[in-house]
Parts: structure tokens; sequence; C-alpha cells
């Protein structure tokens, strides 16, 4: 029976503990700015192939994490570790937009009053069928009728169409404050 | 290394420690996970695939044999199946373990201090207002952070 319950709550020792936190906290670092600097950012751009290479990363490194260590306790630490580090990385989002740019975008403006503006949708690689088939999907078949498309950071495009009134205000978080 | 039991000693503490590691993930997740999964975005990605091989050794003992993947992947359905049904049963449970909606606007106030709990962007706010086909929140009578983590918009009647 002892010998059961130590094959079930097995740890390491506290260097290993550490060195497991550690080496999980720069893993999950490195593989954000890594794709960071692959220039993946929008989830809904991703294709197949790009979520093919991220599972695949994962068990690259799963190795690299724990070591040969298969004690309950290590296992643990390394998950705990990697949801602390995504909460804080979260935190910092909120509060610095500046930081949340840079790791996750801006949305981006790709149809105005009509007209796609090729340049940024060239940029984020979307292409006219996409932008009917936002369109489509709002019950909206002709591009004059789109007042304004924007490319929102998750990778989907939200449609504004023109007939919906419109509220001017100088800024866009401005339009926040309405009486 | 697989410790040195008989099989059905060792099954079972495999079943154990799936439980147990499966029932921490759920409480960790409801703590630290931000609540705003319509809102995933690549850290959240990156973060939940590698944390589901961070504990794959500990479930396994990093052994590949048949039989205890099968247990292993058993307890967490079994697990996953328990928890929808007790949920079923009592509602109030489902309060306490997934939350409760949120209402973070409502005409013409927008609850900062809620947001910023929930971990929830006005950028967010603004792409739901957006795919309501409305264009700012002028137009807007409620928004409701749903416990999925979308963005319900309810526009003004005028």
């Amino acid at each position: 029976m002892n010998q059961w319950l130590s094959a079930v709550f097995s740890h390491p020792d506290l260097a290993g503990i550490l060195a497991i936190a550690g080496k999980t906290a720069f893993i999950y670092l490195f593989l954000i700015f890594g794709l960071r600097l692959l220039g993946k950012r929008e989830l809904g751009q991703m294709s197949v192939y790009d979520l093919v290479l991220i599972i695949v990363i994962a068990n690259a490194v799963q190795n690299a994490m724990l070591g040969n260590d298969n004690t309950l306790v290590g296992g643990l630490v390394a998950a705990l570790t990697i949801l602390i580090m995504n909460r804080i990385l979260t935190w910092f989002i909120v509060r610095q937009p500046n930081f949340k740019n840079f790791l996750l975008g801006i949305p981006v403006l790709i149809v105005r009053d009509g007209i796609m503006l090729t340049g940024p949708m060239d940029r984020a690689g979307i292409t006219n069928e996409n932008v009917l088939a936002a369109m489509r999907e709002h019950g909206i078949s002709d591009i004059e009728r789109v007042q304004m498309a924007v490319l929102e950071n998750d990778g989907s495009i939200s449609i504004v169409p023109a007939e919906s009134p419109v509220h001017r205000t100088h800024h866009r978080f401005r339009g926040l404050r309405v009486s | 290394m697989l410790p040195n039991l008989p099989t059905f000693l060792l099954l079972a503490a495999i079943a154990v420690r799936t439980l147990i590691v499966i029932i921490i993930l759920f409480i960790a997740v409801r703590l630290l996970g931000r609540r705003a999964v319509g809102g995933m975005n690549m850290i959240d990605v990156i973060a939940i695939l590698l944390v589901g091989n961070a504990v794959q050794n500990t479930l396994t003992y990093g052994s590949g044999r048949l039989e205890i993947g099968l247990v292993s992947s058993a307890v967490l359905i079994l697990t996953e199946t328990a928890i929808i049904f007790l949920i079923s049963r009592r509602p109030n449970l489902e309060q306490t373990l997934i939350g409760q909606p949120t209402v973070i606007f409502s005409d013409g106030y927008i609850d900062r201090r809620k947001m910023e709990r929930q971990g929830v962007e006005e950028e967010e706010l603004l792409e739901a207002v957006h795919s309501m086909g409305l264009s700012d929140l002028s137009q807007v009578h409620l928004a409701v952070l749903e416990e999925n983590g979308s963005i319900s918009v309810i526009p003004k009647v005028d």
C-alpha cells in the first residue's frame, strides 16, 4: 500500500521543481515570441498548416519542459506555470495597449463606404473572396451597401451595413462615453 | 520509468493520478483562466496545447502501453461526463464552477471594473458590437459577457 501511494503521489525534489517551472516558462515565452516573429498573430488567419505546426512544436518541447520526470507534482508544476504565465500576459495585454498591439495585432479597416482598401487587405492576407463571404454571412450581396468592414483581432471580418445609423465621434473610444 | 507494481495496482494508480490532474487543472483554469474564451488569442492556444503536453507524462508515467492510455483517457471522459451531469442537476453549481453572465454595458454606461476583472477589453466589446452590424455603442441597449466567453449585444430599439 505504501509503495502504491508513493507511486501515485510522487514528486521531484525542490531543485527539480524549480527547473521544471523555469524551463516551462522559458519555452512558453519562446514559442509566443517565436511565432510572433513568424508573423502569426491573428488566429482566424491561421491555416490548418499553422495549427499543425503549433501542435507539433508543443509535442517537440514536451521533453524539454519535463525532462524524464513523470511524477505527479512535476506535471502539475509545469501546467500551473503555463496557466499563471498566461494570466500574467493577459493582465499586461489588457492594461498595455502597445504590448497588446505588438503581440496580437490591431483591428484593420478593409472596406470603407463600399470601397475595398486593397493595401491593408494585401498586408493582412485577405482576398476579395474573404470579404464577399463575410458580406454574404450578413445577408449583403452588394459591396455598395457596406459602410465598413473590419478585420478583427480574432481573424473574423465584421461588416457594418450602410443603412445602419452612424453616430460620428471624434475618436474611437470617445464613442464609449454616450450620454 | 514505470513503478514496479502488479498490473491492477498500476492501472489504479494511473486512474487516481488522472483524476487528481484533471480536477486540479479544472480548478486552476477556473481561477486563472480568462473567461473570455470567445476572445481566445494566440497566447491562449499555445498555453492550452502546452498544458496538455505538460501533464502527459504524469498521466501515463511516460509509458506507451495501450492499457495505460485507455485507462487514462477513460477516466478523463468519465470525469467530464460526471461534471456535466452534476451541473445539469444543480444549476447553482454551474454558477460556482463556470460563472454567470455579466452585464458589461448598459444604456450608455460601460462597466470598466467588471470588464477588467473578467479580462475583457474595450476592443473586444466593439468587435461584438460590429459583428451585430452596429457601428458604435450608442446604438447598444445591453452587452452581456456570457459564460462561454462570447459577448451578446442587444441593440436599442428606436
